[in-house]
C-alpha cells in the first residue's frame, strides 16, 4: 500500500475531527429532497446505481476513503419519504455500515501505528542488547591477560619491596660505620 | 508487514465481515 494512497492514513485524519462519521447531515445543505423535481430524484438513482450498486464499494472507500463524505450525502438524499421506505432502509444500513468500516480502519490505524512504535523499541532496545553482549565477549576475553598483568605487578611490587628493605639496611650499615669512624676520630685527638 | 498482532487480525477479520455484509446489501438492492 503506498503512504500517498493509504486509506488509514486518510481516514485517521479526517476521523481525527470526527467529519467522516457525524458531518453528512449538516452537509445536506438546505435543499429539502421532497422539493426535488423527477428529474433530480432521477440523477439521484442515476448516482446511486453508478457510485453505489455497480462498484465494489468497499475496494473503492479503501482506494480513496474521501468518497465517503460523497456517499453518505447521496444517502442521506435517498433517505427521505418520497423515495419510499426501500431506500429508507437501505441508505439508514448502508450509512451504519460504512460507519462501521470508517471506525475499523481507524482502530486499525491506531493499532499499527501502536505497533510501529513498540517494534521501533524493539528494534532499540535489540541493539542496546546486541551492544551490551559484545562488551560482555571482549570483557571475558580480556579477564586472562587483566589476572596475568596483576601478577606481574604484585610481583614487580614484591621485587621492589626487597631492594628498599636492602637499601635501608644499606644505609643504616652506612651512617654506624660513620658515626663509629667520628667516635675513633675524636679518641684520637 | 508480515507480523501481525492479535488486535490487528481481530480488526481484519471485523473488516471483512464489514465488507461481506455491504457487499451483500449492495447486490441485494434493487431500484
Amino acid at each position: 500500500m503506498h503512504e500517498e494512497t493509504n486509506p488509514i492514513e486518510k481516514f485517521n485524519l479526517m476521523t481525527k475531527s470526527g467529519a467522516l462519521l457525524s458531518k453528512t447531515t449538516e452537509r445536506s445543505s438546505n435543499t429539502s429532497v421532497s422539493d426535488l423535481s423527477e428529474t433530480s430524484k432521477e440523477y439521484l438513482l442515476v448516482e446511486l446505481r453508478t457510485k453505489v450498486l455497480e462498484v465494489d464499494l468497499f475496494q473503492a472507500i479503501e482506494q480513496d476513503a474521501i468518497i465517503i463524505f460523497e456517499l453518505k450525502l447521496l444517502l442521506h438524499k435517498l433517505n427521505t419519504p418520497s423515495f419510499g421506505s426501500k431506500f429508507q432502509d437501505f441508505s439508514q444500513e448502508m450509512k451504519t455500515l460504512m460507519d462501521n468500516i470508517v471506525l475499523s480502519f481507524q482502530q486499525k490505524g491506531a493499532e499499527q501505528s501502536k505497533f510501529e512504535d513498540q517494534k521501533k523499541l524493539h528494534d532499540q532496545l535489540t541493539v542496546e542488547v546486541t551492544t551490551f553482549q559484545q562488551s560482555i565477549t571482549t570483557f571475558r576475553q580480556e579477564i586472562p591477560y587483566a589476572k596475568q598483568k596483576m601478577e606481574e605487578i604484585d610481583s614487580a611490587i614484591a621485587r621492589h619491596k626487597e631492594e628498599i628493605k636492602t637499601l635501608r639496611l644499606q644505609r643504616t650499615n652506612v651512617l654506624e660505620r660513620e658515626c663509629t669512624m667520628q667516635q675513633e676520630a675524636k679518641l684520637a685527638i | 508487514m508480515a507480523i501481525l498482532t492479535e488486535n490487528e487480525k481481530a480488526l481484519d477479520e471485523k473488516l471483512v465481515e464489514s465488507k461481506n455484509k455491504l457487499n451483500k446489501r449492495r447486490s441485494n438492492f434493487v431500484i
